[in-house]
């Protein structure tokens, strides 16, 4: 039951079931990533939020607590929710909790509370009399590690998962009004944390945590970016066509953050006259790695006009940053590739999404030069035939067409299947007796490969240098 | 034409799980095909003796054949024709059809193989794998160079 979906979104929650009053199978339908994508669920178990024999608390624990914006304990009734509410605080209350990125808390029951001040009452009296909050007082017990308690008391339990949608969504909105801007530092220091290892503990590579804390040029050290923004001009400087396109991949890059960026530091500014969000956000995640790379691509520039392309790049960005909204910023993005196609067409994308430049793509598009990411791909397709499975008639960076050409998108949840197959020359046919076998155990007449995500094979490979002819 | 498979020798070890994932894998193929496959690939790649390497095998008391092998190894890189067995992969798998390309959906495919010139194994693959944390005990061959690596070499 414990399981982690990534996906650009907007909110995230993060579900603990006491007790049993749900399926697995239920729990597996909420934390579907594809199909509601306002709001990312992970699910966790009540063992995860126990300390470990060693001491340690389990840090990916402490992870759902920074980057969620609910978490929602879920029982038959209160009673059943108690401990796992306590074993959360312990876990992450105290230093550990950051003032102003407490999540919100609530307690989600079958048993529905006409009073839920009253029910809250019970509530956090049930957790006083608990030997695990022997040492705390009524307020620590909310304020210790979250914003606030509310209780939920859904009629029936199919409408949980609206309810889950509406908390993160509440959740979200109260903390982008007391917001915060994080920086690097931040950021590594909590990557830091995540992924010091213990013998017992592996982090999934692709967690929230290292989705949302990501650095911008995590990957490929941001060459991709140079190769294709920057290089091949043949100029002295980047054109405003480069700087506009560049402002656009980095605002589709923040967004994928949403504690990078607050609507409401806009109306902060405006009364207080500071500097923008966006620009803070700019300077704090973007500046120093963009003058690098200004710096590498045109050495001859000097540092006066190094600082006059960084400052309209921090302008555009701003611009793009302040007018978007997670909905709608990736179709504005695609739509200025598509209407800026000339300062990109024909340059070499690598292996890296041709749309988002950060991420390596999973998908390779029939044109053969542009790849892009699942993460792309879900919001770009043309069509959806099921939730895995997208297509696309068209590359929007060369326009070239496409039939019928479809993706696979695998949450990254989703558990791989490996086949491996040992040489041994003729041998190999008992192995695939053996396959034969299996295949007809299945008996689905299905083909033996629908089963299977990767098949891995001992190949004697090529010794020729790919350099000589 | 510089053959891509030199030690054809140790293909007898080794080379199945590779042609095995790529057929099931790139190719789709039913097990049931990749079993006849199979079969008719090894009766054309290791050629049975004839009368005469019979009778000289009985008369060196079973040192021609490896003599012969022996021989052949240092003449050619490999105990075996590579090129015959070039021309099967070739037929089987598409002389130019690239390892990565664009696919309809399926499973990914992963091989193991080593380069006589880098002490280390290679993997070679059908998807994109620049983005895994490198490891010191492989590394990935990708398009390295701006070469493709089509799908019978590998």
């Amino acid at each position: 039951m414990t399981g982690i979906q990534t996906s650009l979104f907007k909110s995230v929650a993060t579900i603990v079931v006491a007790g049993n009053p749900l399926d697995d199978k239920y729990i597996g339908e909420l934390e579907k990533p594809l199909e509601n994508q306002n709001v990312t669920i992970v699910c966790r178990n009540p063992e995860d939020l126990k300390p470990r024999e060693d001491g340690e608390i389990c840090k990916m624990i402490q992870a759902d607590h920074l980057l969620s914006d609910a978490v929602c304990f879920v029982g038959s009734d209160l009673s059943e929710v108690v401990d796992p509410y306590l074993d959360w605080i312990s876990a992450c209350g105290g230093d550990f909790a950051i003032e102003k990125n407490k999540p919100f808390a609530y307690a989600c029951v079958t048993h529905s509370y006409t009073n839920r001040q009253q029910a809250r009452d019970d509530f956090l009296y049930a957790c006083l009399e608990n030997q695990k909050a022997s040492n705390m007082s009524r307020s620590e017990l909310v304020d210790d590690a979250f914003q606030d308690l509310e209780i939920l008391g859904p009629s029936k339990f199919c409408e949980l998962e609206a309810t889950l949608r509406r908390a993160a969504n509440i959740g979200r909105l109260q903390r982008e009004a007391v917001g915060k801007l994080w920086s690097p530092a931040e950021f590594r220091s909590i990557r830091a944390h995540l992924t010091r290892r213990t013998s017992r503990e592996t982090l999934y590579p692709f967690s929230i945590a290292s989705a949302i804390t990501e650095e911008w040029t995590c990957f490929d050290g941001g060459n991709s970016f140079r190769r294709v923004l920057f290089e091949g001009s043949g100029l002295k400087s980047p054109t405003n066509d480069c700087i506009l396109l560049t402002a656009s991949y980095l605002s589709h890059h923040a967004q994928q953050s949403r504690h990078w960026t607050s609507k409401s530091d806009e109306i902060r500014r405006v009364a207080n006259k500071k500097t923008h969000f966006a620009e803070s956000h700019f300077d704090c995640r973007y500046k120093e790695a963009i003058e690098l790379m200004i710096k590498s691509t045109f050495p001859a520039m000097t540092e006066k006009d190094v600082d006059v392309n960084v400052s309209k790049l921090r302008k555009s960005f701003r611009s793009l940053t302040a007018n978007a909204s997670a909905d709608s910023s990736f179709s504005k993005h695609v739509a200025r590739i598509k209407s800026h196609e000339i300062s990109v067409r024909g340059k070499d994308f690598g292996y890296s999404c041709a749309t988002c430049l950060v991420n390596q793509w999973d998908s390779l598009l029939p044109c053969v030069q542009h790849g892009m990411c699942h993460a792309c791909l879900q919001q770009c397709k043309d069509y959806c035939y099921n939730t895995c499975t997208v297509s696309m008639r068209k590359c929007h960076i060369c326009d070239r067409e496409f039939h019928e050409w479809k993706a696979q998108l695998i949450p990254s949840s989703a558990r791989g299947s490996i086949l491996a197959l040992d040489g041994g020359g003729v041998r190999g046919l008992i192995q695939l007796e053996i396959l034969s076998c299996i295949e007809d155990e299945i008996g689905l007449g299905l083909p033996l490969m629908r089963f299977f995500d990767l098949i891995v094979g001992t190949s004697i490979g090529v010794s020729q240098n790919p350099s000589s002819p | 034409m510089c053959h891509k498979i030199r030690a054809l020798h140790s293909v007898t070890d080794s080379l199945a799980g590779g042609i095995i994932a790529l057929s099931l894998g790139v190719n789709k193929w039913p097990v049931s095909k990749c079993q006849t496959q199979l079969v008719d690939l090894a009766q054309k790649v290791f050629e049975t003796p004839d009368g005469i390497a019979k009778t000289l095998s009985d008369w060196t008391g079973g040192w021609y054949p490896l003599v012969y092998k022996a021989a052949k190894f240092m003449m050619n890189s490999g105990a075996y024709d590579s090129a015959s067995l070039e021309k099967i992969l070739q037929d089987a798998f598409g002389s130019e059809t690239e390892l990565i390309a664009p696919r309809a959906p399926g499973p990914k495919v992963a091989l193991t193989a080593t380069d006589a010139s880098f002490p280390m194994c290679e993997l070679l693959t059908t998807y994109n794998k620049s983005g895994h944390e490198a490891e010191e005990t492989y590394r990935w061959f990708g398009n390295r160079g701006g070469h493709r690596i089509r799908v019978w070499e590998a």
